[in-house]
């Protein structure tokens, strides 16, 4: 429905930069995460694409058209929020159709509008509640059907499932990817949750202290990001010290790890010598007998999680490796194990101040 | 903190005699209007005790001194005009005062309950002086700023703990919604502040009702309120006629407080 | 940098009457205490330091400001003293109980303070429910004369004031986490220890505004010394309202209320240093 770009957005609280530069960019029909823990800008990103703040500096497009001079009410933007803002003293019918109303649509279409956007997502017969007499996950609902109605240009969602349960949270977020796949309309998503914005995003930014650290697909932030605070934030990460940093053409390396030499892919443009560190996630290893791994080493902790056995290995330099094993792996503290790396799910990134 | 309590449910005398404590103090609290009530009843005189008789014939003798009747209907008058503007005036400054956030916020809240925080006594002699400087001296004009005044932080302090409770999504999502500021505030907030709203104009009513001090000094030429025809009343008549205007002034208040349990609750309230 | 948010343009209307008729009368009123006393209007137009010196010079205002002062002291003692066991036993009560407490309080409170002080003229008269009631007891034989007594404009007060006292600290004692006192308990407090170590403490954000309020309040107070007290004894409110309405000496008038004014500011600002470690403390 329509492409919306941020680009280079500003904003200051007092003495506080909470926003130091953030460039993103939506195509049309794309949901995009901004990822991040709090304090690193996404909601205020939010806001201001939202209109409830005022930027210091920067541009946010659609279509290619400016809308920071747009006052909220008017930018046509579906919000659903944390709280889900629902008006207490209106039913959900009402709080659904307040939108339409302001539009002075006629009755009986506001009625029909109303009822369809119910039933699509699945409110039907509760109507004539109050938002306080139906559950969390109805609450949900009617904000996302009160934003949905008015059949926005563009949807934001900040932060919608952190107030439900696990297994709530589960079942909206399919609801919520459906109905904006169907409908085709551009999102951003806020969250703190990773898993959430990998099954979520055609796109994800991950944010730290003001700026976007990574914006790529979910699979690209998982399996290459760029430096250590995005592969920390995006899932179970084990982090080796690397030296003897030689390039091969764009984007290949050879290395030397915990006594080890490997070939392997990593970010482009990481210098000859210069300092990196291997990214192993969890899924790259594999327990082997001592002498047939790429590294040796010793179980210092194992534990039973049922569908896996949770294993940390310290090897000979000290470095510890975090990874799951088969749950009948018969290993227990104390015994020397081998590690076999799959090199495509290693990678290498430079060495950047956290 | 019951559980505690039960911890040391063995100390019983201690309960006992902490229960006639709190008892003889509510006594403390409330003789003086029982007493009142129970005067404005007597078919003696208030000297009389215990009272002789039943009577009505009190609020008969009030309603037929033209001084005490005068001094209710301006007391009325005062007080539901006083009411009105400071619930117009106290809601536009929560709104206001809603978009303030810390220190600032803290120093806006303090300068609209200053009239509450200074001395009547002192707020009514600054305006002695300056009513007469802008020739508005022994007016009801100025008689009724002086009420506005001194009525409109408790008109402010129930406004704006209503506005806190509303959460600034509620006016976000309206105005995504593609609400106006105008019916964001007739749409979503009145409605939800209407409790406290109401509150604060009874507040300001009963306020605005009970106030001497200020009224003493800014009366107008020939015009009394309900207070200050009392006090004359009563420094050259004892007679229960006053106790039977009083009752009418403790009905107002306990009404006044009934209604404030109905709309917000006492606990809220205070 | 960015505009202030124009909705701040709806708290002029509040600005602008606090402002005009209160800031300005006040400064205003400050200003006329330094004015010679007129002939013609009730005040003149040259400037002068003699009204202060007139009142730093008399024993007469001396005593009349410390009676004031020491009166308000003792009404905010013995308003504590009433106030706290009644917030306590507020505090712990829950539903309807609470709110007929709640009705309690805010019925005096809501009720002017002439009427209430006229309620203390019929229970002190010489035949009235008091004297009746201590002398069924044997406590007295014959009627004391209560009535314009500098005692029974103390016991108004204080019945005045409690409302103001009992709010803030029932509030405090109420935000007190009910853990923190078994906590205590489970660690050997007996039911004393707790009060002493962990409610007073924890209350005194309850105590301290409500101290200021009444003190502030009762300094100042004016209707029930003059209801009440009679022509007997003096305070500074009486005193300047019968420099204003009796004998018009406008600037004399407002010196006096300048100077309780300020000594009421020093008291409190004393109040406020020697319980400064304890608020620190306190403070949620």
């Amino acid at each position: 429905m329509a492409t919306v770009e941020v680009r280079d957005l500003r904003k200051r609280y007092h003495n506080f930069l909470a926003l130091d530069g953030v460039s993103l960019k939506a195509e049309s029909g794309q949901l995009v995460t901004l990822l991040g823990p709090s304090g690193c800008g996404k909601s205020t990103t939010l806001r201001c694409l939202a209109g409830f703040l005022e930027p210091n500096g920067g541009e946010i497009t659609v279509e290619g058209v400016s809308i920071l001079s747009t006052p909220a009410n008017r930018r046509g933007f579906g919000v659903v929020f944390q709280n889900y803002a629902l008006f207490p003293h209106m039913t959900v019918a009402e709080n659904i159709g307040y939108g339409l109303k302001l539009q002075k649509v006629s009755k009986s279409e506001l009625t029909t509008r109303v009822n369809e956007v119910m039933d699509l997502v699945r409110l039907g017969g509760l109507g004539d509640r109050l938002p306080r007499e139906v559950s969390g996950g109805q609450q949900q609902r009617v904000a996302l059907a009160r934003a949905l109605v008015l059949k926005p240009k563009l949807l934001l969602l900040d932060e919608p499932l952190a107030n439900l349960d696990a297994r709530l949270r589960d079942e909206v977020r399919w609801l919520i990817r459906d109905l904006q796949q169907q409908s085709g309309i551009t999102a951003f998503y806020v969250t703190h949750d990773q898993s959430e914005a990998m099954a979520m995003s055609d796109m994800v930014a991950v944010m730290k202290a003001g700026r976007v650290a990574q914006f790529a697909t979910p699979r690209e932030i998982y399996q290459k990001p760029t430096e250590r605070y995005v592969a920390d934030f995006t899932g179970e990460a084990n982090f080796l010290p690397c030296t003897d940093v030689t390039p091969h053409g764009e984007g290949h390396y050879s290395i030397a790890a915990a006594g080890t030499t490997l070939d392997l892919d990593g970010v482009p443009g990481i210098a000859a010598g210069a300092p990196a560190e291997l990214l192993l996630r969890p899924e790259a290893l594999e327990l082997t007998a001592p002498e047939a791994g790429t590294f040796r080493g010793i179980v210092t902790k194992s534990a039973f999680l049922g569908s896996a056995l949770h294993c940390e290995i310290t090897l000979p330099d000290d470095s510890v490796l975090k990874l799951s094993a088969e749950p009948n792996t018969p290993v227990t503290k104390g015994d020397t194990v081998g590690i076999a790396i799959d090199r495509s799910h290693a990678w290498l990134m430079p060495e950047v101040a956290p | 903190m019951s559980g505690a309590t039960s911890a040391f449910s063995h100390q019983g005398p201690v309960n006992i005699a902490f229960g006639a404590l709190i008892v003889l103090l509510y006594v403390f609290l409330m003789a003086p209007l029982v007493m009142i009530v129970g005067a404005s009843f007597t078919g003696g005189l208030l000297i009389d005790f215990p009272p002789q008789g039943l009577s009505l014939k009190w609020y008969f003798e009030f309603f037929e001194r033209r001084d005490l009747v005068d001094g209710l209907l301006m007391s009325l008058r005062i007080g539901a005009i006083t009411a009105v503007v400071t619930m117009t005036v106290a809601m536009m400054a929560a709104l206001a005062g809603q978009v303030l956030s810390g220190r600032l916020s803290g120093w806006f809240q303090l300068g609209m309950t200053l009239p509450l925080l200074v001395p009547e006594l002192l707020t009514a002699v600054g305006l002695l002086f300056f009513l007469y400087k802008i020739e508005l001296g022994k007016t009801v004009v100025g008689l009724q700023m002086g009420h506005i005044l001194m009525s409109f932080p408790y008109a402010y302090v129930s406004i704006a703990a209503a506005m806190r409770q509303v959460p600034a999504s509620l006016e976000e999502a309206s105005a995504s919604l593609g609400a106006t500021g105008w019916q964001t505030f007739r749409l979503v907030i009145l409605p939800l502040v209407m409790p406290g709203l109401a509150m604060g104009g009874i507040f300001a009513f009963i306020n605005s009702f009970d106030l001497y001090t200020i009224s003493l000094l800014l009366k107008p030429l020939g015009g009394n309120t309900l207070p200050l025809a009392l006090f004359d009343f009563l420094t050259y008549e004892f007679k229960p006629t006053a106790a039977a205007a009083a009752t009418l002034s403790i009905l107002l208040s306990i009404l006044g407080v009934a209604i404030v349990q109905k709309l917000v609750g006492l606990q809220r309230a205070f | 940098m960015r505009l202030p948010n124009p909705r701040l343009l709806l708290a002029i209307p509040a600005i602008a009457l606090i402002f005009v008729f209160m800031i300005l009368p006040i400064t205003n009123m400050a200003e006329m205490s330094f004015r010679t006393t007129g002939t013609k209007d009730p005040f003149g137009e040259d400037y002068t330091l003699a009204h202060y010196l007139r009142i730093f010079g008399d024993t007469y205002y001396w005593g009349v400001l410390l009676r004031s002062l020491l009166t308000a002291a003792t009404v905010t003692v013995l308003c504590l003293l009433v106030s706290y066991p009644i917030a306590w036993h507020m505090s712990k009560a829950k539903g309807m109980k609470a709110v007929f407490l709640y009705a309690c309080i805010a019925s005096p409170l809501m009720t002017g303070v002439l009427v209430r002080n006229f309620g203390w003229m019929i229970v002190a008269a010489l035949n009235g429910p008091l004297n009746e009631t201590l002398m069924a007891l044997g406590i007295i034989e014959r009627p004391l004369r209560l009535l314009f007594t500098q005692g029974l404009v103390i016991l108004a007060l204080v019945h005045v004031f409690v409302p103001f006292m009992v709010l803030p600290i029932n509030n405090a004692l109420r935000n007190i986490s009910p853990t923190l006192i078994e906590a205590s308990t489970a660690m050997g407090a007996t039911r004393r220890d707790v009060f002493r170590d962990i409610i007073l403490p924890l209350s005194f954000p309850g105590i301290y505004p409500g101290v200021i309020l009444v003190y502030v309040l009762a300094v100042a107070a004016f209707v029930t010394p003059a209801l009440l007290g009679g022509q007997m004894v003096s305070y500074m409110p009486t005193l300047i309202i019968g420099e204003l309405t009796g004998t018009f000496q406008w600037p004399f008038g407002s010196a006096l209320a300048i100077v309780l004014s300020l000594s009421t500011v020093v008291v409190v600002a004393i109040f406020t240093a020697l319980t400064a470690k304890l608020m620190e403390r306190s403070k949620a």
